[in-house]
């Protein structure tokens, strides 16, 4: 008796309940707004984008140190090394962190040459987010910065996360982790002695004798301005693109918010977009948006990496990456240079080339002086030290002389001064 | 008792209501979804009346490396026997004095020994038999480089078969100096390769995708050196015809690769291979 009388109301409520669902799920859902329509567009023919966003963001640099304290630093041919570790590091958890030094240079240049030990080096600080997606992993302790990531090796239940800044220890308790990470993965590497120092209270990485290290050519990819400007400038349907031609550039406007100007000297491209969101300034979320700006943009990611990130400027840079080591002078800012403007808008620089198809080199490899005579050398042609920000190894980018659209790769010496990369010949005059 | 009328038209009201709304919300959600799955892609195909075996997504590791055809095979040539030796270029082609009876079934045993056999094949370790490339007429061994095939006719044994199905002679291309030029990185999955194959109107309607490897490819010749890279191949049988047409599709981009021997000159490459 009673069961007849309620049933009538129940069903209207839930067919009410259905409905306000059903609509509901059809508001919030964002493929039905019409917004939809802008960046479906863009999603369409990402036929490059093979690299992903743990790809792209790999730490730059692996230095192994043996149980005999003897430090290397590793490359390798054939294998990508630093895949392999974050790939065995995937299953990481942890809870547990503990600050074990600050503040005490010795300490930590210490603890940077522990026994034991693989290092894994980013050029600017990360956050445990990042590192959490970055890897793939579950830690699981509260969020700091720190650039460097050490694994031991004979004791598979810790991590050490370091920061060159402030010169932090952090020691992590890693759950459940047994197995060892074994020598043998580092034993077919090519591997080339190095140590740390301190130069003008910055951590940089010493090389005591001189390297040989590997050439490479490549044939010259070169995206057309039309391919970006299809991709990036037709978004909306609405708009029309004003079209400026210059004698040395050509702008792009869609009187809206975006605009992008060409370079033909300099073959890279401006673009500047005042219309897309950020939904917070956390450093994940910030390379977060920025992978996908550089996967909508389309550019070719194949050997580029994440370089490092200024947070005074909000700026990130990626650089083409050869055998492990970055490539200067492909522009005067990397491969791309992303600039976070604020909540709504960025600036993105990149290049309009690219390196994806490797030629043989005529030289398989060239022979690099030691960090103690690029000092020395430097000392000589009257540039203070103390006025050195950086050292490091990286490629030269030079066209080849005789074959078109090919590009050698020479590794050589590059010091920062006055926050700009310099090859060591322009500063000795040379160049 | 008017209360439950109202409350019974209500009720249908709504009931049409949700319905509609489900039916709208579901339409909505599958045609926003064409952009980005494949497998709407294979479902198109399957269409346009293509057959081909169900693709995987799994993916592999690839280099790029370099080589060339150099003096190897000339510097061996002295200590093959039972066969006269001449060179055309890089090949070197040989005439078995004695021409090798083979049946059909035994085609690949019978060869395999002959290709361990040093004395007979020079460099024969590189080589492993191709089923999918072998015709009636012609038995072909492809170079492996990585453990991967090279489908190149600068790195194959090709056997010619008389009209007795006998094994008159042979032709040898091999590459030398193999010099791997990047580190190793991740290929498209063949699923992938094959939606861009048919995206970029490669594969006719009615044709058939008879089998896919993934091979090397050369791609252009630099500073002497041949520079390959991992390809998905693809063998299109087009209807109504026997032919057998291979595709190939860059590993790394999932660009099409375009074969033809109009512009051998340039970089441009030249490896096609038409089997009947």
């Amino acid at each position: 008796m009673k069961l007849r009388n309620i049933w009538l109301p129940a069903s209207l409520v839930t067919a009410v309940l259905i409905s306000i669902g059903l609509s509901g799920m059809m508001w919030t859902n964002p493929a039905h707004s019409n917004l939809s329509s802008r960046t479906k567009v863009t999603k369409n023919s990402d036929s490059s984008s093979n690299t992903t966003f743990q790809d792209i963001y790999l730490p730059s640099q692996l230095i192994s140190t043996s149980n005999s304290g003897k430090q290397e630093l590793l490359t390798n041919s054939r294998v990508n090394v630093a895949t392999d570790l974050r790939d065995r590091m995937s299953h990481f958890t942890a809870e547990k962190a503990q600050t074990i030094s600050h503040g005490n240079a010795k300490k930590y240049l210490a603890q940077l040459k522990h026994k034991g030990t693989i290092l894994m080096n980013y050029n600017s600080a990360i956050s445990v987010n990042f590192f959490r997606k970055a890897f793939n992993n579950q830690i699981k302790i509260p969020n700091q910065k720190f650039n460097r990531m050490q694994l031991m090796l004979n004791d598979p239940s810790h991590l050490y996360l370091l920061n060159d800044q402030g010169y932090r220890v952090v020691r992590v308790a890693l759950k459940h982790n047994k197995t060892k990470l074994r020598n043998s993965t580092t034993n077919s590497m090519v591997k080339h002695p190095v140590t740390f120092r301190l130069l003008n209270g910055k951590i940089i990485l010493d090389y005591p004798q001189s390297v040989k290290l590997r050439t490479y050519s490549y044939q010259l990819t070169q995206q057309t301005q039309d391919y970006y400007a299809n991709r990036i400038m037709t978004t909306n349907a609405n708009s029309n693109v004003q079209i400026k031609r210059h004698k040395n550039s050509t702008d792009y406007d869609d009187h809206g918010f975006r605009h992008m100007t060409v370079d033909k000297k300099t073959d890279t491209v401006n673009f500047t977009d005042y219309n897309s969101q950020v939904k917070s300034s956390s450093f994940l979320q910030t390379m977060n948006h920025v992978y996908e700006q550089l996967v909508m943009v389309g550019i070719p990611l194949d050997s580029v990496r994440f370089y490092d990130y200024d947070p005074s400027s909000d700026t990130a840079v990626f650089r083409t990456y050869a055998g492990g080591l970055p490539v200067f002078d492909q522009s005067n800012f990397g491969a791309i240079q992303m600039k976070v403007l604020d909540q709504s808008s960025y600036r993105m620089r990149f290049s309009l080339d690219s390196l994806q198809i490797p030629v043989p080199p005529v030289q398989s490899s060239a022979t690099i002086m030691s960090t103690s005579d690029l000092l020395k050398q430097l000392k000589a042609a009257g540039i203070k030290v103390n006025k050195v920000q950086d050292i490091e190894l990286g490629y030269e980018w030079s066209r080849d002389r005789s074959l078109a659209k090919v590009v050698n790769l020479s590794p050589t010496w590059y010091v920062k001064i006055g926050n700009q990369w310099e090859n060591y010949r322009k500063l000795l005059g040379q160049e | 008792m008017n209360f439950k009328r109202i409350q019974l038209i209500f009720l249908a009201i709504f009931i049409a209501m949700d319905v509609f709304l489900f039916l709208a919300y579901n339409r909505n959600s599958v045609g926003d979804s064409t952009a980005a799955g494949s497998n709407n892609i294979l479902e198109e195909m399957r269409k346009d009346q293509i057959t081909y075996s169900k693709p995987t997504t799994q993916k592999y590791e690839g280099y790029y490396f370099s080589g060339n055809n150099g003096d190897a095979l000339r510097q061996a040539a002295p200590n093959l026997q039972q066969q006269s030796i001449r060179f055309s270029g890089d090949e070197l082609v040989s005439e078995f004095k004695k021409p090798l009876k083979i049946t059909s079934g035994s085609a690949k045993q019978t060869l395999d020994k002959i290709v361990a056999n040093p004395g007979l094949v020079a460099e024969g370790k590189h080589y492993s038999y191709s089923k999918q490339l072998s015709s009636s007429s012609e038995i072909i061994y492809v170079q492996r480089v990585e453990q991967k095939p090279v489908y190149s006719h600068f790195c194959q044994i090709r056997f010619d078969l008389d009209s007795q199905h006998r094994v008159v002679g042979y032709s040898q291309n091999y590459l030398e100096g193999v010099k791997i030029l990047k580190e190793a990185a991740k290929t498209i999955s063949d699923e992938r390769a094959l939606t861009w194959l048919y995206q970029y109107n490669e594969i006719p309607n009615g044709a058939k995708v008879t089998w896919v490897h993934l091979a090397y490819t050369r791609l252009l010749t630099a500073r002497g050196q041949y520079v390959f890279l991992p390809t998905w191949v693809f063998a299109v049988k087009i209807n109504n015809s026997s032919s057998v047409i291979l595709k190939r599709v860059n590993a790394y981009t999932g660009e099409v690769i375009k074969t033809g021997e109009n512009n051998q000159t340039s970089n441009a490459n030249s490896e096609i291979f038409t089997l009947t």
